[in-house]
């Protein structure tokens, strides 16, 4: 139960949208996007977050997309993570939106709530830190297109009022071999999905041209790709303790230790997880 | 048998599964206000004020109550809590205030209005700081009222509310024959409930004075019974109405937000007050599960027979006793498990910190000691070199033999734990080997446990049962039990209808109780329900029959004493032809000239416990329960040796059910206690920061099992009847989840190769162990 008042929008358009974002804001509300609404109604529940006015973004016909258009496969923001699962466009991404919450809550999880969660997980994102993903934007100047991993450190840098429309993923990224896991305070999650929690680390790992690129969520307070750490990977010449050693050393924050787990267990998981995805991505090429 | 024995579906299924099962907070009166609870954001501290203005300004606020307004205290064995704390807090959670507005929202909003001054004070936040006394939670201990006369025994100037000694045989003798000795410690967390409903109540105050209450209980007799006693009102003026409970585990069992709901309504003039609990209020503010830490040494010859048990157990109760002080008693009681222990030097504490107070959970305290029991008999196996199941079936108590509390054991009071452990052995496939290696990095390993459990009710505890009659014939039946979604109003309607010989659709049972007309029934916990309202129900259909062959005995000009019921049918023995129906004579006979004789069938019966005696307070001698249901569990896991997780692969009980009344039914009873229990052995707990405020009080945050998790379940029965139990039944609706955490915790302790002696045996807290790190 929402214990205060709010007020509620749902425009057909983006450009209604921002406009009534400008409104509200200059009025001094507080204003929020609405996606699927689990954060704002259990947050709010527990006065973890006091919205004013909320703008549902599900009747905007660009943020309901999802389909390949050329060799693009375009992701509407407000898509939940069940749909995703079961278009399965794209397998990498189906797994890591499919192992966040249960089945019944990823019907209402859209992709861009998830992306732009309070929590620090945002598995989502995962798979699209690994695919050079594009982000269309709708903001006072007008809809742009940016390269995902300009616009995210830590989290996605948007401006005030700046509404997510979309994801492009080129279709070449959907079909590379990958490896992913998430492992919780109480054992891996495997997909389908058998059990639910948050990771003490989840990961994705993909293979392209012969090299490794991996995202990690669960390990720092936000998820993150980092080109250090790619290269610290794909440096073959010392043994793999060493290739992880490197790679804690180039992590973007400390290693989290809470109610979950420690420090030191996530970076034990985090060995054990290289491994395997250096196993599992052995030898596998491309299909594209 | 017609009846006994066929799994029958329960007769509120279909309500269940199509979604027209009415649960309390379901209901909803005219005119009703809603009440929501201001809680303690401290574990510890003293309440310097409390400013309702501002609270009592917002929109459709009636009323704030306040503790100054609830100044007596409550508990059900020792009375030591203020339904609202008045000056002092001593749990993160606790009940500050009542908001009573017009609506649920506002009451909420309004709630957080509500400006609680609070001087924090170092809170207590384990046994140990308890013991170490690092705060006094009570100082007027030895000022606070029991119940009952020589049924505490509190230390004042420390933090023990209860201490209960077992004292048995010669303990010099028994070490001097042992020629192996280990120790072993054992702590397990507090837990919740997690009962699918959270509590609830509705409670109205007519202009007469008259108390009506409606919540989710397990207890509906003892709710009218504190409500009277703390409101000063005649039992007759109080009446409580239960309807289907959503789940209780015991959490459900004493008085709690009842005495809060009234306290609402007296501010409103008696209006009626709907009190809900938020999800997190029900995890923080109303009663959990017990934490527990022991300390075992057993001693054993070299072949393995057990000589001595010194065992000591500290409850970690919370801030108040509730049901802690009892389940202190019963772990004591139970303190040898199933095994013939001749001399035992048991101590069991009831121990108050700053943690949510504890009420009765699942077991009554026995799955938290067989865990401490139970890996000390695997820690003496290995240090005997012998098999951990042959080591247990050694030493199993046997007919002939005594328990700890002196109890002279027979079959029917104890039945055949050999049999359960024999055909454990069979399902689990013990012969394939205790440690298996089944890849690179993965173990797959068994563990196994014994348990046993009696009842820990009063020594008068009773039950009724009243059978009335429709006049097509048709039965209903009216007890006190409340159907808490173990199948007991199915059960007992069994249990009538065989006796009867009758048709079990024509038994409508009562499935709400109420107090004002359903005969009293003790509290619907502790196993015994099947055993107490059986008894009565039995007695009830007796006496119908009885009062049915009277009447037909005229109709049919017969003395009665030849005559039978059955197929709702009165019939001549000799000559089943010769009848008379359930409807002709039920509600009385007309004969064909109108004239009228009978009237309707009132079929009364009860029972009472018999033969039960307290404990003595220097040896712990005495009888708390009529038998004991005995049983051997075991689990399968596979452990991955690089990162510590685990599957948990098979989960087994046997148990001797003296005779399954429905037996779908009784396997769900144990397959549930199995998942609880798997639950609380690999995840469950609640944390406390060391300001003693709650770090997981919501589902985010406290992990259950979820259904993809569950291992294959293997289920058996023995039966060996209790010869004063219906039908030879036994209670078992607990049992299922007694051994489970300790058998988990022995798999993993095989397969891990470390002594885990604690739960939640979660992925880290193993990984930990095994490096040697703070655990």
């Amino acid at each position: 139960m929402i214990p205060f008042d709010f007020e509620y929008y749902k425009p057909d358009t983006y450009q209604e949208a921002l406009s009534l974002y400008q409104s509200l804001h200059s009025q001094g509300k507080t204003v929020l996007y609405y996606g699927g609404g689990t954060e704002v109604i259990s947050f709010s529940s527990l006065y973890q977050l006091h919205p004013q006015a909320l703008i549902d973004i599900k009747g905007i016909p660009e943020c309901a997309v999802l389909e390949f258009q050329n060799d693009r496969l375009i992701i509407g923001a407000a898509k939940t993570l069940a749909q995703l699962q079961e278009a399965n466009f794209f397998p990498l991404l189906s797994q890591c939106g499919g192992r966040v919450a249960d089945h019944t809550i990823r019907n209402k999880i859209t992709l861009g709530g998830n992306i732009c969660s309070q929590l620090p997980f945002r598995e989502g994102i995962l798979a699209l830190l690994v695919s050079d993903c594009e982000v269309v934007i709708a903001g006072a100047d007008g809809v742009r297109r940016e390269p995902l991993n300009q616009i995210y450190t830590q989290s996605l840098q948007l401006k005030g009022g700046d509404l997510l429309l979309q994801f492009i993923v080129e279709k070449k990224y959907t079909g590379l071999p990958f490896y992913s896991m998430k492992k919780t305070a109480n054992g891996d999650v495997a997909y389908p999905q058998n059990k639910i929690g948050y990771p003490l680390l989840s990961s994705a790992f993909v293979k392209k041209d012969g090299l490794i690129r991996a995202a990690f969520s669960g390990l720092c307070p936000f998820p993150f790709r980092l080109a250090s750490v790619d290269n610290a990977l794909n440096d073959k010449t010392g043994p793999t303790q060493e290739r992880l050693e490197k790679v804690v050393k180039l992590l973007p924050a400390d290693i989290l230790h809470d109610l979950e787990g420690s420090a030191a267990y996530r970076t034990a998981l985090l060995g054990n997880t290289l491994s395997k995805a250096f196993e599992g991505l052995e030898g596998a090429e491309s299909l594209c | 048998m017609l009846v006994v024995g066929r799994s029958i579906p329960k007769k509120e299924s279909w309500y269940k599964v199509t979604g027209a099962a009415k649960y309390n907070a379901d209901y909803n009166e005219t005119g009703q206000l809603y009440a929501w609870l201001v809680t303690s954001i401290y574990g510890h501290a003293l309440i310097k004020g409390i400013d309702k203005s501002l609270s009592l300004s917002m929109p459709g606020v009636l009323a704030v109550v306040t503790g100054d307004s609830a100044a007596r205290l409550t508990g059900p064995a020792l009375e030591d809590r203020p339904p609202l704390a008045a000056d002092r807090v001593r749990y993160f959670g606790e009940p500050v205030a009542i908001v009573v507005a017009n609506s649920p929202v506002q009451a909420k909003e309004a709630a957080g209005m509500v400006k609680v001054t609070y001087e924090p004070l170092p809170p207590v936040n384990s046994i140990t700081e308890a013991l170490e006394k690092k705060a006094l939670l009570h100082e007027g201990l030895a000022f606070y009222q029991p119940l009952k006369p020589n049924d505490i025994f509190v230390q004042s100037g420390s933090n023990i509310a209860n201490q209960i000694k077992i004292r048995k045989g010669d303990m010099a003798r028994g070490w001097s024959e042992s020629e192996t000795v280990i120790e072993s410690r054992a702590t397990l967390p507090p837990s919740v409930h997690a009962a699918m409903e959270p509590r609830n109540v509705r409670a109205e105050i007519k202009p007469d004075g008259a108390v009506f209450i409606h919540t989710s209980s397990q207890g509906p007799y003892d709710v009218k019974k504190e409500i009277s006693s703390y409101f000063g009102l005649n039992e007759s003026r109080v009446t409580v109405q239960v309807p289907l409970v959503g789940g209780g585990f015991g959490g459900k069992t004493t008085p709690q937000l009842e005495i809060l709901a009234v306290l609402a309504s007296q501010a409103v003039h008696g209006q009626p007050v709907k009190l809900e609990e938020s999800r997190e209020q029900d995890f923080t503010s109303s009663p959990g599960h017990l934490g527990l830490e022991a300390c075992v040494k057993l001693g054993a010859t070299r072949d393995g027979m057990i000589k001595a048990l010194e065992i000591s157990c500290w409850v970690d109760t919370g801030a108040y006793t509730d049901s802690g002080v009892k389940m202190a008693r019963a772990i004591a009681a139970d303190c040898a498990g199933p095994y013939n222990i001749e001399n035992i030097h048991g101590d069991s504490y009831c121990i108050y910190t700053n943690h949510t107070y504890v009420t009765a959970f699942r077991s009554f305290g026995r799955l938290s000691h067989t865990f401490a029991l139970e890996r000390a008999m695997d820690k003496l196996a290995y240090s005997l070199g012998m098999d951990p199941l042959e080591l247990r079936r050694r030493n199993l108590i046997k007919p002939g033999q005594y328990s700890a509390t002196g109890v002279r054991l027979n079959a029917s009071n104890t039945g055949n734990l050999t049999a359960c452990l024999d055909r454990l052995q069979e399902l689990i496939k013990w012969e394939e080997g205790l440690r298996i290696e089944t890849g690179p990095h993965k173990v797959r390993a068994k563990g196994i446990s014994c348990f046993w459990k009696t009842s820990s009710t009063p020594t008068n505890a009773s039950a009724g049962a009243l059978i009335t009659f429709n006049q097509d014939g048709t039965v209903n039946l009216n007890i006190g039990a409340v159907e808490i979604g173990m199948g007991i109003k199915t059960a007992l309607a069994q249990l009538l209808a065989e006796k009867l010989r009758m048709d079990i659709n024509k038994i409508n049972v009562v499935m709400d109780v109420n107090t004002s007309t359903s005969p009293w029934h003790w509290k619907t916990a502790a196993s015994m329900t099947g055993f107490m309202v059986g008894n009565a129900v039995l007695e009830a259909a007796e006496d119908a029959a009885k009062q049915l062959c009277r009447i037909a005995s005229i109709v049919l000009k017969c003395p009665p004493e030849v005559l039978e019921v059955g197929g709702e049918k009165v019939f001549l023995k000799a000559d089943p032809a010769i009848y008379v129906d359930f409807k002709t004579i039920a509600c009385g006979y007309e004969y064909p000239d109108g004239n009228a004789i009978g009237g309707e069938i009132l079929g009364r019966g009860n029972f009472i416990m018999h033969h039960l005696s307290p404990m003595n307070p220097e040896t712990g001698a005495g009888k708390t329960g009529p038998a004991w249901a005995v049983g051997a569990q075991a689990v399968e896991v596979e452990l991955d040796t690089l990162d510590y997780t685990y599957r948990i692969l098979k989960a087994a009980t046997v148990i001797d059910a003296g005779k399954i009344i429905n037996p779908q039914n009784a396997r769900g009873l144990i397959t549930g206690g199995m998942c609880m229990g798997l639950g609380y052995g690999c995840r469950e707990a609640s944390l406390y920061d060391s300001g003693g405020v709650r770090m997981n009080p919501q589902f985010r945050t406290y992990h259950l099992m979820r259904f993809g998790e569950q291992p294959e379940y293997l289920v058996d029965f023995v039966e060996t009847p209790q010869v004063d139990a219906p039908y030879g039944m036994r209670g078992i609706g607990e049992h299922g989840i007694i051994g489970i955490p300790a058998a988990l915790a022995n798999a993993l302790s095989t397969a891990a190769q470390v002594s885990l002696d604690f739960t939640p045996l979660t992925p880290e807290a193993i990984w930990s162990t095994k490096k040697g790190g703070p655990q």
